[in-house]
């Protein structure tokens, strides 16, 4: 594919990944790579950091999943940022598992492995995030894919409508701000005392 | 389409654009609805520091009771954060040093310094200095928060539109004499004045920020390039391992005046080496080689201020203050320079007045000089026709604005009067803390009471002949303007006018000197001059301007002094 290929919807490249084409699996590792494990490294907590790597752990999944793109079906373009999100989230739960019985360096105790919080958690509490993650569970995939790009990955509008195959970054806009409301909608719904 | 004056529509916009949003007032209209977006937006501020490069391992999502949000600076040893102040609820800049437990902050004695230097720093009230808030240790973490001051640095300011006039320059250099007089008498040194640090506040005041905290005594390590590639403003004693001193801070003012002035750094040199030799030069550099026109008097008080020998220099930053003062007041054609503050007071009085004797009357018109007995107020035989329109001007377009129209930052506003007696227009803003402007008369523009009858007047008009327009320069969620018109002086207002007490430090004066061209950058609507916190907090100050009859059309028949408003929304 070359560079100045039209072809940058991330359900083309991963067509063409599918299909062994090792430049459109670059791009998407190019693309994604670096923001998923920056955005990993906040779901990670501070304890269990000397044990589990994130990069290592976001490039492993996210291999793994290129690897098993047959296993998902891509119908909608946002299935493939969802998978990956979810099996990151995954991944790091059991690896901080996994490391919390196992003697760390300090002897961690055994139940920091349930309490310890991770930045983001401290960031916005625990409670928050569940409702979050719940509201974001609660999306459409084209929706949740949104919300991931813009609010936890930082991409621009211009990127997020060529990746998802809208016309404009005013069209991306506009997309990402109902599925914006769409979860806030959710998460007072869900609220203590909020609207049910 | 969004409606944007939805105050939910605009918390949405701002999530999803990434803009800043007004929480407290988000709260106030939405209650508790506001908080799912509330949480969103911490999430998103959460990761968009990771993405932007925050490091999760060194800084802490909490420090204290702040919330740390986005960084927006970052130096050689520390790093400025805007963070929220869960207990007050509002924003700050938190600046926190780097380095935990091995940091270069770590050993008691340098914090012991820091803290200190911050304690005395919070002690200084000017308006021209940042205010401090605190400064503490959390954790690993020493730090200091104060104010958050949203506009953009000098620095910023002149590479996007280029240098300031020498007279603008001038004033802000005043002004920032001013404020290192403030914090000298407080026992304090900047350390660290360039023009990176000098922030402009939405109302327009310079605000010098980033102070006391030059920890390092190591000059070559202070020249590492900062992110923002600024050389450093050191002074030419502290090359030669001398102790920083208030002169030190007088010549790296010097140096930022010259910048603003030249848009150049006075000295051009890339490595460490280089600007130690230029430094090592007896003879200061010479601002008309950079800037041929300078006037000659100018560039005797810069060079001064820019002695090679710290004793050679002004005896205080006061003294420099004075100095540039003496010029400006000296300086061209222009009447010596107002405190504005006691002006708008002025006519804020006489507007009331007239608004007080109105309300028996029909219409709304009032006798000039109807408060001061003094003058005989001269018959107004029959009446005079007003009328009045804002435009927001365009490249080459005048769109008329009506009541209640929306204006934004940036927006360029012009005021058309045609009125069929020669007459004295005041114009006034007012925006939505309730603080208040005067618009015109300023003796900077070419336009003068009274404008000409019979023949339509653009407002403010031009400055030095180059036309200009009232600049919305903040959000201010909803701007009033007031319009005075009167076939007489306003008796109590030029009576203000020509007893207004000599400048004086602190006092925002200067924008009344600011030539040609520089006007649209430097003032505007909001940035002329400002109430006092006292003032403002007077009694009925907030929307005084409801009272009066909203601007429409054409009027005929007008008796005396009138006075119409306009209300233009500009959201936060």
């Amino acid at each position: 594919m070359p560079p100045d290929s039209p072809l940058h919807e991330t359900s083309e490249l991963l067509r063409l990944a599918k299909d062994g084409d090792e430049r459109a699996r670059e791009t998407l590792l190019a693309r994604y790579l670096p923001r998923l494990q920056r955005w990993a490294s906040g779901r990670l907590p501070a304890w269990a950091r000397s044990l589990v790597d994130t990069s290592d752990v976001v490039q492993d999944v996210f291999l793994r999943t290129l690897q098993g793109l047959d296993r998902i079906e891509v119908r909608g373009p946002g299935i493939f940022q969802a998978y990956v999100r979810r099996a990151v989230l995954n991944r790091i739960r059991d690896e901080v598992r996994w490391a919390s019985r196992r003697p760390g360096p300090d002897g961690v105790p055994e139940d920091l492995a349930a309490h310890g919080p991770t930045p983001l958690e401290q960031a916005i509490t625990a409670d928050t995030l569940a409702r979050y993650e719940e509201a974001l569970a609660a999306l459409g995939d084209d929706e949740r894919e949104l919300v991931h790009l813009r609010l936890e990955l930082d991409f621009a509008y211009d990127e997020i409508a060529r990746m998802t195959g809208r016309p404009s970054a005013d069209a991306a806009r506009m997309a990402t701000r109902r599925a914006i409301a769409r979860v806030a909608e959710v998460m007072e719904a869900h609220r203590p005392g909020g609207a049910s | 389409m969004i409606d944007d004056r939805d105050p939910y529509e605009r918390l949405l916009s701002s999530l999803a654009d990434d803009t800043p949003a007004d929480w407290d007032e988000a709260h106030r209209a939405l209650g508790s609805r506001a908080e799912p977006l509330r949480d969103l937006s911490r999430i998103a501020a959460f990761h968009r520091g990771l993405q932007r490069g925050a490091a999760v391992d060194d800084v802490p999502a909490e420090w204290g009771t702040l919330t740390l949000l986005e960084r927006i600076g970052r130096g050689a040893r520390s790093e400025v954060w805007r963070a929220w102040d869960r207990t007050l609820r509002r924003e700050v800049a938190l600046k926190l040093l780097r380095g935990g437990a091995s940091g270069p902050i770590a050993a008691g004695a340098s914090e012991a310094a820091l803290l200190d230097e911050a304690r005395a720093a919070a002690r200084v009230s000017h308006p021209n200095v940042v205010v401090v808030h605190g400064v503490a240790r959390h954790g690993d973490h020493a730090g200091l928060w104060m104010e958050y001051v949203g506009g953009a640095s000098l620095a910023t300011t002149v590479k996007d539109a280029g240098p300031l006039a020498p007279r603008e320059a001038a004033a802000l250099a005043a002004d920032l004499a001013s404020a290192l007089a403030a914090l000298h008498a407080a026992g304090v040194c900047h350390r660290d004045l360039k023009p990176a640090n000098v922030l402009r506040a939405e109302n327009g005041r310079w605000v010098l920020a980033d102070f006391g905290l030059g920890l390092s005594r190591d000059v070559r390590a202070s020249f590492a390039p900062s992110a923002a590639g600024t050389p450093m403003y050191l002074a030419p004693e502290l090359f030669r391992g001398e102790p920083h001193t208030g002169a030190s801070d007088q010549y790296a003012l010097a140096l930022t005046a010259w910048f603003a002035m030249t848009g150049r750094d006075a000295f051009a040199a890339g490595t460490f080496e280089e600007r130690a030799t230029l430094a090592a030069r007896p003879e200061p550099p010479r601002l008309r080689d950079a800037l041929p026109g300078a006037d000659p008097a100018l560039a005797a008080i810069l060079e001064r201020a820019l002695a090679h020998d710290p004793a050679a220099r002004f005896a205080s930053a006061a003294a420099f203050e004075q100095a540039l003062r003496g010029w400006i007041a000296r300086g061209g054609k222009r009447p010596h320079p107002i405190a504005w503050a006691a002006v708008t007071i002025a006519v804020l009085a006489v507007a009331a007045a007239a608004w007080n004797a109105a309300r028996e009357r029909t219409p709304v018109t009032v006798a000039p000089g109807a408060a001061a007995p003094a003058p005989p107020a001269t018959p107004v035989s029959g009446g005079y026709a007003v009328s009045a329109t804002f435009a927001r001007r365009g490249a080459d377009a005048r769109e008329p604005l009506g009541d209640g129209a929306r204006v934004k930052p940036g927006d360029r506003l012009s005021l058309d009067v045609h009125v069929t007696r020669p007459a004295h227009v005041y114009v006034l803003n007012e925006d939505d803390n309730g603080e208040r402007y005067l618009l015109f008369p300023q003796p900077l523009f070419d336009q003068r009471n009274p404008v000409a009858a019979n023949t339509t007047v653009t407002l403010p008009g031009t400055v030095g002949g180059v036309e200009n327009a009232w600049t919305v320069t903040s959000r201010g969620g909803r701007e009033r303007f007031l319009v005075v018109v009167s076939p007489e002086p306003v008796a109590e207002l030029e009576a203000e006018l020509s007893r207004l007490p000599a400048p004086r430090p602190g006092r925002p004066i200067t924008y009344a000197s600011v030539p040609t061209g520089a006007i649209e950058r430097l003032r505007g609507v909001g940035g002329v001059a400002t109430l006092s916190p006292r003032e403002r907090a007077a009694p009925g100050s907030a929307g005084a301007f409801d009272q009066f009859r909203a601007l429409a059309g054409r009027e005929t028949d007008v008796r005396g002094v009138w006075v119409r408003q306009i209300v233009l929304e500009n959201p936060r």
